[in-house]
């Protein structure tokens, strides 16, 4: 006769609806976080997708308060079934239960299984109805209407999203039933969860990153994405969750080696957990540890991942302070885990010299794998023939690699360059960062730079392993990547993003705003008329195309044609009923050069134009370019005996009568008497070290 | 009948029990004595199954009982804890013991629920520690086992409970030929309801008698001699042993293991001026026969 077969007609059976019955408290709080759960979620996304985009109505707050009830419901959903894993067990660690059910005339097997189906049946019930009840709010509400990243993914992947909920929560579920028979304590038990469930992960992916990170036919990055969905609930939570909101990532359990592992540990957790129960002894209730050696490999593993972290972080970044708060944690952690599982420290002294131990070889691992470019560690670089791309990124305003404030999100995505001179130079800059080693992006000073742009790259290599670096750039480093803002596979990369949003259903243009030279504190609205500002969009990016080389040589050095910028805004918008719903305000700034004869030619048209330089101004003053002192290209130069300059450069500086002046581009307009030695000053200026600057003062 | 045969047990390599033997035949009630950590609760864990043992076998109705449905249907164990019934009422249980055992009866589960008038509906959390032992005896005693063990079962009774429930085990017992295993500190209790003792000190049996044969095997003396001996331990031999000896003036107090003719005869030789048999409680056998295995108070103290 089976397990199964048994419990159907026998004590054994009668035993389970008694279990389901004691725990009649704890199945409806999870009937009620289930109900919350799910449904609740659904039903917000139906509300937001029918809501306007702006956050000041009540229909938006109605779906984020939703969406938070459900959200918190489904972290308690999980606590529920941690909780009613060691619940169901909770005679294998309390000693009069033990007595009591023990001596009771039932196998233990047949009590095993009564216990685990007892623990796992109504969660997987009341989820299975939940899940029922939230695809029926979005088949019959939501669907095609529908709007929002998340909420789409939701919708076209419904299905496996309530498969990979139920799933987590067996997986979930078959954890804590093993860990609870391999403790005779709820301490131990629980500490055991945190272990299996974070840090024996951790100290396997690092493991494998180390193995394999060499190994060209393999994919490092998507490889632990499904290494980390498979070994651990959690990390199949996680994973899914990234998958919803992403419309391009498949759910983790869509891939076949993702799913048959996640079913393959649980099914191993179950299975032992059984054999576990069966082996187990009654004498072992109240230690921490129901088998010899338990305890030694669950301290292993927690001292490894511990280790594991530490040189994980030495992978990625270092820092002295992070380092000793990282210290402190672990070594709080690991002492709480420790005085959890065995009831207080037993053995102080053997306790902390594993703890000091596992530091000491962490930091041996943090100082050895960096200096030795172990896991391609720190700050090195991979081999420059290994690399297929490099994507860049910044937070610094001043670093336009991807255009002026198009929106943050976009300049946060960073582009990807592919052409190989453009990688060389990208590898060149990065390991001149390196060498100069900047550590903060203040207090530094070079040709004018006030900041060293902190700036992300990340190389993809070409077996697939992605590796992050993020360095202070200096002004000569800079120089060496700034150019490639105006590749054309980076332009391509920028006006695809614009295009992107251009492109979307009830896009227009609704605004443009000239900022010219010395008005920069007063844009000028250029048109209203979205048909020109489109024309105007297309002229300049035509020019930007057409003058690489002169947008190219604004970044690395002369900047003396700007004239001015453009910013155009644009909006998506949708029709609600007989309303106009905006759902989103892109907007574009992008510098106008001297060379842009479209842009110039279609501002024309619509009455905004710049002054020409070329041409003496309205009060008889003449253009001429300087170099201001809290400007970028500060140029420093010894003119003492010279008064008629700093006559000049006094007239100049503070008064500014009728000059244009703006904040990047120092164009002024000098009066008629000073001319000629502005002029003189010009020629005969001294030039910078670099030979590229004129030098004024 | 419940069979011992050389049972061995060990926690963590300390011995619970070593080779321990004994024999508990149908419808005694049978006494386990014992220092503290002598082993009794370990043995009463083997008999109901919820220990294995390493070596040897516990028998009954000549079954092994680790994991024996049937074996342990015939057993009912009541362990010293009563927590794990906190969140349960009468009803629960009787719903609880009721699912396991074929002979259970709820009319009789109710009848002594009555008898000891313990509230049906509220939970045990909130029973006195001795109501809760009633309920968990009513549970018990409904369940018509035909061994029951009990470890420290008159804990937390008072003096007129103790006798209600023992008159209940006495009824039990003579009704179903009711086996009653008792381990007890109170060896009072095990003086008056058990007809049998076993003593167990460090995981060994010291003995195991009929009670009346054992009180009839040691004697208190109280005797004074014409010629009295150097060293009172000079009496021990010829099947007497001397387990414990005071000297107050001229007057001796001797605890002799044996015959009381034969202790007679032996004391003969001193010219005894004096020979008077004193009763000896089960309290006083324990004590004395522990005190010969350096088990004694005033060791202790020290």
């Amino acid at each position: 006769m089976t397990t199964q077969a048994s419990l159907t007609n026998s004590t054994g059976y009668k035993y389970f609806w008694l279990r389901i019955r004691r725990a009649k408290t704890l199945n409806i709080m999870t009937a009620v976080f289930a109900l919350l759960g799910t449904p609740l979620l659904a039903a917000a996304y139906v509300i937001d997708a029918y809501s306007p985009g702006s956050y000041d109505n009540a229909l938006t707050y109605l779906a984020v308060t939703g969406i938070m009830i459900a959200a918190a419901s489904l972290v308690g959903t999980v606590a529920l079934t941690i909780f009613s894993g060691i619940n169901s067990y909770d005679w294998l660690t309390t000693r009069g239960l033990t007595d009591t059910r023990l001596a009771l005339p039932l196998r233990r097997s047949h009590m095993f299984w009564a216990d685990f189906l007892a623990g796992l049946l109504p969660t997987l019930l009341c989820n299975l109805c939940s899940g029922a009840i939230a695809i029926g709010i979005l088949t019959v509400f939501g669907g095609g209407n529908m709007r929002g990243t998340g909420a789409l993914a939701l919708w076209s992947n419904l299905p496996l999203v309530f498969v990979t909920l139920l799933l987590v929560l067996i997986f979930l579920y078959s954890m804590v039933v093993f860990v609870t028979t391999l403790s005779g304590t709820t301490g131990g038990a629980v500490s055991y969860i945190v272990l299996l469930q974070i840090l024996i992960p951790a100290l396997l992916i690092l493991g494998f990153q180390a193995v394999f990170m060499n190994v060209p036919e393999i994919n490092i990055t998507t490889t632990e994405y499904q290494f980390i969905a498979a070994t651990s609930p959690g990390g199949l939570a996680v994973m899914s969750m990234a998958g919803i909101s992403d419309t391009e990532t498949a759910l983790p359990i869509a891939q076949p080696g993702v799913l048959i592992t996640v079913l393959l540990i649980t099914a191993v957790f179950t299975l032992g957990a059984w054999r576990l129960s069966r082996r187990r002894t009654a004498e072992s209730i109240g230690q921490a540890d129901a088998f010899r050696y338990v305890h030694a490999a669950f301290s292993c593993a927690l001292l490894g991942g511990i280790a594991a972290t530490f040189a994980l972080f030495a992978v990625y970044e270092a820092g002295g302070g992070v380092i000793i708060a990282m210290i402190l944690t672990t070594a709080f952690i690991y002492f709480i885990m420790e005085v959890i599982a065995q009831k207080g420290i037993k053995r102080l002294g053997s306790t902390i010299l594993r703890y000091v131990l596992t530091i000491a070889i962490a930091f041996g691992i943090g100082i050895i794998v960096p200096k030795f470019n172990a896991f391609g560690a720190g700050k090195a670089q991979p081999l420059l023939s290994a690399v297929e791309s490099v994507s860049l990124n910044t937070y610094i305003n001043d670093f336009h690699i991807i255009g002026d404030n198009y929106n943050y999100t976009t300049r946060n995505a960073g582009i990807d360059f592919t052409d190989t001179e453009s990688i060389a130079a990208i590898y060149e800059a990065h390991k001149k960062a390196n060498e100069e080693n900047l550590i903060s992006d203040y207090n530094y000073e070079y040709r004018g730079y006030v900041s060293a742009p902190r700036i992300t790259l990340t190389y993809h290599l070409k077996n697939g392993a992605t590796i992050t670096r993020t360095a202070a750039f200096s002004g000569e480093a800079y120089d060496g990547i700034a150019p490639l803002a105006v590749t054309k596979e980076a332009l391509d990369q920028r006006f695809a993003l614009i295009d992107d949003i251009k492109n979307k259903e009830d896009f227009h243009w609704y605004n443009g705003r000239l900022f010219q030279l010395g008005t920069s504190d007063m844009p000028v609205s250029v048109s209203g008329d979205p048909d020109l500002l489109e024309e105007l969009y297309q002229a300049l990016k035509a020019d930007i195309y057409d003058n690489a080389n002169d947008n190219a040589d604004k970044y690395s050095g002369g900047r003396g044609y700007i004239m001015g910028s453009l910013e155009l805004d644009g909006a998506v918008s949708k029709k609600q009923g007989q309303d106009v719903v905006v759902t989103s305000q892109p907007s574009f700034t992008e510098d106008i050069l001297s060379g842009y004869t479209r842009t110039l030619a279609v501002l024309e048209k619509t009455g905004r134009s710049f002054p020409d330089i070329n041409k003496p101004l309205d009060n008889g003053a003449v253009w001429m370019t300087v170099y201001e002192e809290n400007q970028q290209r500060y140029v420093n130069v010894p003119l003492e005996d010279n008064s008629d300059a700093r006559e000049l450069i006094a007239h100049l500086l503070p008064a500014k009568p009728g000059a244009v002046y703006d904040f990047s581009v120092n164009g002024y307009a000098v009066p008629p008497e000073y001319e000629e030695l502005a002029q003189k000053l010009t020629d005969e200026a001294a030039v910078s070290a670099d030979g590229q600057y004129p030098v004024i003062f | 009948m419940i069979a011992i045969n050389n049972v061995v047990k060990h926690f963590d390599k300390v011995p619970a029990l070593s080779s321990v033997s004994l024999q508990i035949n149908d419808g005694t009630a049978f006494g386990l004595l014992g220092s503290n950590g002598a082993g009794k609760s370990t043995l009463l864990r083997l008999i109901s199954g919820v220990y294995r043992a390493e070596s040897g076998e516990v028998l009954v109705d000549s079954e092994g009982v680790y994991e024996n449905v049937s074996a342990k249907e015939k057993i009912f164990f009541i362990s010293d804890e009563t927590a794990q019934w906190n969140s349960y009422n009468m009803f629960d249980m009787e719903r609880f013991y009721k699912t396991f055992y074929s002979q259970f009866s709820s009319e009789l589960f109710f009848k002594l629920q009555k008898q000891l008038q313990l509230p049906p509906q509220r939970k045990l959390a909130t029973f006195s520690k001795g109501m809760k032992r009633q309920a968990v005896m009513i549970a018990a005693l409904a369940c018509r086992p035909k061994f029951l063990l009990l470890d420290e079962a008159f804990d937390g009774l008072d003096p007129t409970m103790r006798l209600i429930v023992k008159q209940m085990l006495t009824d039990a017992m003579l009704d179903n030929n009711m086996t009653v295993v008792i381990s007890s500190h109170n060896l009072r209790e095990i003086d008056e309801f058990c007809d049998r003792a076993a003593l167990l000190h460090q995981g060994k049996v010291v003995f195991d008698r009929e009670l009346d044969s054992l009180k009839g095997h040691i004697h208190k003396i109280q005797t004074a001699f014409e010629h009295p001996p150097e060293n009172p331990h000079s009496l021990t031999g010829g099947g007497i042993t001397l387990l414990h000896s005071e000297i107050s003036g001229s007057i001796y107090y001797l605890i002799l293991r044996g015959d009381v003719a034969e202790v007679e005869q032996a004391l003969k030789p001193y010219g005894p001026k004096l020979f008077d048999v004193l009763p000896l409680s089960l309290e006083e056998i324990f004590i004395y026969e522990m005190e010969v295995l350096g088990y004694d108070y005033t060791g202790k103290l020290d």
